[in-house]
């Protein structure tokens, strides 16, 4: 989702994080289970969220734009450092090609 | 459904149970979407692409906001004072019956009882959780329901009545006073006592009282166990009755010159019965005007009934008339029959003679 919201910049709201995480993986995610962990990241402090205009688009409806913050930034180094580490020396091991 | 609109229902249910804050958020995603879909594909698939996101969204708002806004504990705190009121009641009950010398409190007094332990309970439920008294109130609304559908005439039409209506109020006052006094409880305490209090008085100073939902009950009960050892009696079967009877039973009827003492000495008495040739078919009979009088373990049943039956070349006539008084006691949690007495209704009928009795 951290990642998302990095590739999406300030285009990242709920239908676009859907579809980026969509189109990137293959799974098919409903918007209560985006808007879930967004509302759980933004209690953690890891991302934070504005409102925008509403557009005629979106039938009179504003966006809600989200972006990560500093400590969002830390954690998402955290888990890639983790990552790496734990998955260091290990390609070869499942890797058949 | 128009090919450029989303399904209105879909957006009206989502919209429905979505917070204030998510609504714009969310359904402006699904309806920017949905838009999309529809240009690219064909507006069939956009719409149930929409309803599909809507129905894998609903359960997981709904379940969202019962974490969050703590849906659980509050109905958590609404059964627990619902319990609570049950146990209130019949401790209250209990204290009337005891203060009017073991006679069960009438039915205004029991429905009194019965409100002020559901607006403790409705104090109690917006003491532990805010918001909680008003569950409460649907819960009695619930359970009022319900249990007069399952057991239909076991209480009267106005105790029923008084429940579904005032209950559910009760339990709004009450809760309300705690969410208003919430530093004066001292206060809401009294008036409750004064309630209590004055159902106390009401009920110790009352004259004859109507037979009540409980004595109804137990009248109920016991003309249920009687008449099971009378059916079984017409039909020349004694075991109903020697299965009621308690070890230390004792009997009086027309024909017994000294009281019978013992259930071994009623079994003796009623051995001939089971193979006794009776000049009648068909015999029935009628329970007329059964009264339970008594308390919680000792009741006195008393009832008048008639024996019909065929007689040959006759069509059906009435055999005997009685006087009936049971003296039942509950032993080991079952009533059992401790004393028995039949007198005939003189005079008897004509022939033959009248069947005999237990």
């Amino acid at each position: 989702m951290l990642l998302a919201l990095v590739r999406l910049g300030a285009d990242a709201y709920g239908m676009t994080v859907r579809r980026e995480i969509e189109n990137r993986t293959g799974r098919s995610l409903s918007i209560g289970a985006i808007y879930a962990t967004l509302e759980r990241l933004e209690t953690k402090g890891l991302i934070d969220s504005s409102v925008g205009e509403p557009t005629a688009e979106r039938g009179g409806r504003a966006k809600r734009h989200f972006r990560m913050t500093a400590d969002g930034e830390l954690a998402l180094n955290a888990s890639q450092e983790a990552i790496r580490r734990m998955t260091l020396g290990l390609r070869r091991r499942w890797s058949t090609t | 459904m128009s090919p450029h609109r989303p399904p209105r229902v879909a957006t009206w249910l989502l919209g429905a149970a979505l917070t204030a804050t998510d609504r714009d958020a969310v359904l402006g995603d699904l309806v920017e979407e949905h838009g999309m879909r529809v240009r690219h594909s064909s507006a069939v698939d956009a719409g149930h692409w929409y309803w599909g996101q809507v129905c894998r969204t609903i359960p997981l708002v709904v379940w969202r906001r019962a974490i969050r806004d703590g849906w659980l504990w509050t109905l958590g705190a609404a059964a627990s004072a619902y319990v609570a009121a049950g146990f209130i009641e019949n401790v209250g009950l209990a204290l009337v019956a005891r203060l009017s010398d073991g006679q069960t409190p009438s039915q205004p007094i029991a429905i009194m009882v019965g409100l002020a332990a559901l607006a403790v309970a409705g104090y109690l439920a917006s003491w532990m959780r805010r918001g909680s008294a008003n569950v409460l109130a649907s819960l009695i609304i619930i359970a009022v329901f319900v249990l007069s559908l399952v057991f239909p005439g076991r209480a009267s039409f106005w105790y029923g009545v008084s429940f579904l209506l005032l209950g559910p109020l009760a339990a709004y006052a009450g809760g309300r006073l705690a969410e208003r006094h919430r530093k004066g409880a001292r206060m809401i305490c009294r008036g409750l006592g004064v309630l209590i209090l004055s159902g106390l008085v009401t009920s110790c100073a009352s004259p004859a009282q109507p037979p009540t939902t409980s004595d109804a009950a137990l009248l109920d009960e016991l003309v249920t166990l009687e008449r099971s050892a009378l059916d079984r009696w017409v039909t020349m079967d004694p075991d109903g009755y020697l299965g009621l009877y308690a070890d230390e039973i004792t009997y009086f009827d027309p024909t017994t010159e000294t009281r019978i003492n013992g259930r071994e000495a009623m079994r003796a008495r009623l051995e001939p019965v089971r193979t006794a040739k009776l000049p009648f078919t068909e015999p029935r009979y009628e329970l007329i005007e059964p009264k339970v009088q008594g308390g919680s373990d000792l009741a006195v049943l008393t009832y008048n009934m008639v024996n019909y039956a065929k007689l040959s070349g006759r069509g059906e006539s009435i055999l005997a008339r009685w006087n009936a008084t049971e003296v039942y006691r509950r032993v080991d949690g079952r009533w059992r029959i401790v004393h028995s007495h039949w007198s005939n209704v003189q005079p008897p009928p004509a022939a033959p003679p009248a069947q005999d009795r237990p």
